[in-house]
């Protein structure tokens, strides 16, 4: 005889196991149909045909607020999914929430394995929040506060001002209600905390780009976003520093660029003379001794002249005594000085010089033209010309450090005037922020 | 594993064969006639009859297995907790290092803890905690977040004490700073302390879930 059953009658069944599904239940306010999603933990409706407040904690259905009010049309309807961090999640309930004049919306998502989960509106930013099991001493007191290596910064004390709900929810609803809430932020995260007389709410926020949203629940038109979310990624957020590090490391390779540069560099002067001009000479062109530039090269020329509230122009034209190729360069000076009222004053320079880039190899020589002002007739006049071949650059290498400096130095003030907006909006700005927030 | 040798008894209400799985269990529903039996030594006893329980969209079933910090456990029974605003499942679970533990899913959460018997020799048992305090738990400690007046709504398949309904208890969750979790379970003048962690779902890595319909 079979032990495992009763000797009398058929075989027993255990009973099916039965698979979870959402529950129905009549409003006891107006007999319309409740369906219930998070069946065991949601613990208040609202019906959605005459918005009143159901008790569902337990099985006698109780009415704690009758209501007559038309439901609202949300961006986000009751029942839509989407998928966001690879989860799919229902929307079964809505919040409006208030604080003075600045109102937002709150979803709560579900899924039956994954929890819960709270979709946050506010100004057209978006912010998906998870709820945190976990102490966190000091929130809602300190000015800061460290989690998982990242220090949030506190950016508004308020309340949360229950407006407006439909849908269910995993807590006792009451209009009215208004916990006590502090944000802190450390974009593109933000740490909250919502205080009632009963228990702190600790969660955790992820700033969401609102095409994100629109992709995940297939949405059209969202609204627009208006100014700076207190935890919106600042540009080039997390690539910040990097991108000044690259900066740095530019400026050293093109500063040992340009020292290398500099000590293979001859730097040779290959002509310098000082020349008086005599009243005779004025029309005559003066030629300086042959001179070779063993390589190809750059060559600089630099004159001077004593000059007292005079000019003088010289047009200099280097030759290439093998192929007669001429660089023809003018060298302009003049140096004006005196005083007026405000005192002494001066004007232009007795110095100039002139780069020549790129200078083939081969013997040369300087043919100078001297023009001048009245000083030819205060002779003689002095003047000297020097001409250096293979002149490190020094020019080019300012240059290219101003041109590196320039994005990361555009991306700094653009994060500056970002934070800066972020912060006009919090009441705890940091320092350097609180410029026009008074 | 000596806590998962199986005990076989028969139902003293309908005869159908009850299947203790677990050494640690005195207490199981049958699952035929839904009679509460206790186990003693050598037989039986029927206490009652355990009503439906209600139903919901718990994934977890009797049979799922999961992971716990790399132990694999099965669940093998289930008390249904209510309080004044609403309920939670506590899952018994016997994990594969023959421990007894709870698998705690209440608003979405998962929290899986041990009995701890340590835990309960470091502190006063003379008056219950405050809420917002802090204890002291075998060198943790914790904050006291939550003090309910809990009643058990029902039980089934098999569990290490008897839980039929309208069983009461001071329910007291503790909270650490990186999700350390701990219970107080005061049952009249008994208490019983089991320290865990919270656990994320993915973590769990269950298996033989309770189908649900449209996920």
């Amino acid at each position: 005889m079979d032990k495992s059953h009763p000797s009398s009658g058929a075989v027993p069944q255990p009973p099916e196991k039965s698979k979870g599904k959402p529950q129905t239940l009549k409003c006891p306010a107006c007999g319309g149909i409740v369906t219930i999603k998070a069946v065991g933990i949601t613990v208040s409706a609202i019906c959605a045909y005459c918005s009143s407040f159901i008790d569902v904690a337990n099985e006698n259905y109780q009415i704690i607020k009758k209501a007559h009010e038309k439901i609202r049309e949300t961006l986000l309807e009751l029942g839509v999914r989407g998928r966001l961090f690879g989860v799919e999640w229902e929307v079964i309930g809505y919040t409006e929430k208030r604080d003075g004049n600045w109102s937002w919306d709150e979803y709560l998502l579900y899924n039956p394995y994954y929890g819960f989960r709270f979709l946050v509106e506010n100004q057209g930013h978006w912010n998906f929040i998870k709820v945190l099991r976990k102490d966190i001493p000091g929130i809602g007191d300190a000015n800061e506060i460290w989690l998982s290596g990242k220090k949030y910064q506190l950016f508004l004390k308020g309340k949360a001002l229950v407006d407006y709900v439909k849908g269910e929810f995993y807590w006792r609803v009451k209009k009215g209600e208004c916990p006590r809430v502090a944000d802190y932020v450390a974009p593109p995260s933000m740490l909250s905390m919502e205080e009632n007389d009963e228990e702190i709410i600790v969660s955790l926020g992820e700033y969401l780009e609102p095409e994100e949203v629109a992709a995940a629940f297939k949405l059209k038109e969202m609204p627009r976003k208006k100014g700076v979310a207190s935890n919106q990624s600042a540009p080039y957020q997390g690539a910040f520093f990097k991108l000044w590090i690259i900066a740095v490391a530019f400026i050293v390779l093109a500063t040992m660029v340009q020292k290398t540069a500099s000590k293979v560099a001859d730097n040779a002067y290959v002509f310098s003379s000082q020349f008086k001009i005599d009243f005779a000479d004025q029309d005559k062109t003066i030629s300086t001794p042959s001179f070779v530039i063993p390589k190809k090269s750059n060559v600089l020329i630099q004159s001077s002249a004593s000059l007292d509230n005079d000019w003088l122009e010289l047009r200099l034209s280097l030759v290439n005594e093998q192929t007669n190729k001429e660089y023809d360069i003018v060298q302009a000076m003049e140096y004006y000085h005196g005083y007026d009222s405000d005192g002494a004053w001066s004007e232009g320079s007795p110095y100039t010089k002139v780069f020549i880039s790129s200078v083939p190899m081969g013997n040369y020589r300087a043919l100078i033209d001297v023009d001048a002002g009245a000083f030819i007739k205060r002779l003689p006049a002095n003047f000297s010309v020097s001409i250096q071949r293979d002149v490190p650059a020094g020019s080019n290498y300012w240059i290219i450090i101003l041109l590196i400096l320039l994005y990361p130095a555009l991306v700094s003030v653009r994060r500056w005037s970002f934070e800066n907006q972020r912060w006009s909006e919090s009441d705890y700005a940091p320092g350097i922020y609180k410029t026009g927030n008074e | 594993m000596t806590s998962m040798q199986k005990l076989t008894f028969n139902c003293p209400s309908c005869g159908a064969e009850v299947v203790f799985k677990s050494s640690l269990s005195v207490y199981a529903v049958c699952k035929y006639c839904s009679s509460m039996i206790v186990r003693h030594d050598v037989d039986v006893e029927s206490i009652g009859k355990m009503a439906t329980l209600p139903d919901d969209m718990s994934p977890i079933q009797i049979g799922t297995e999961g992971s716990y910090r790399g132990v694999r456990f099965n669940i093998i029974g289930r008390m249904k907790i209510g309080w004044e605003d609403g309920s939670w499942n506590e899952w018994f679970m016997v994990s594969n290092d023959g421990r007894k533990g709870w698998l705690a899913e209440a608003q979405g959460f998962y929290a899986v803890s041990f009995e701890d018997d340590d835990a309960l020799k470091t502190i006063k048992t003379e008056s219950t905690p405050k809420l917002g305090t802090y204890l002291k738990l075998s060198n943790q400690k914790l904050k006291v977040v939550d003090i309910k007046k809990a009643t058990c709504i029902g039980s089934e398949g098999e569990l290490p004490f008897p839980a039929p309904q309208g069983r009461k208890t001071t329910s007291i969750d503790l909270l650490g700073p990186a999700g350390e979790f701990a219970s107080i379970e005061i049952e009249s003048e008994k208490w019983r302390i089991y320290t865990g962690h919270y656990v994320e779902w993915n973590d769990l890595r269950c298996q033989n879930l309770r189908p649900l319909e449209g996920w």
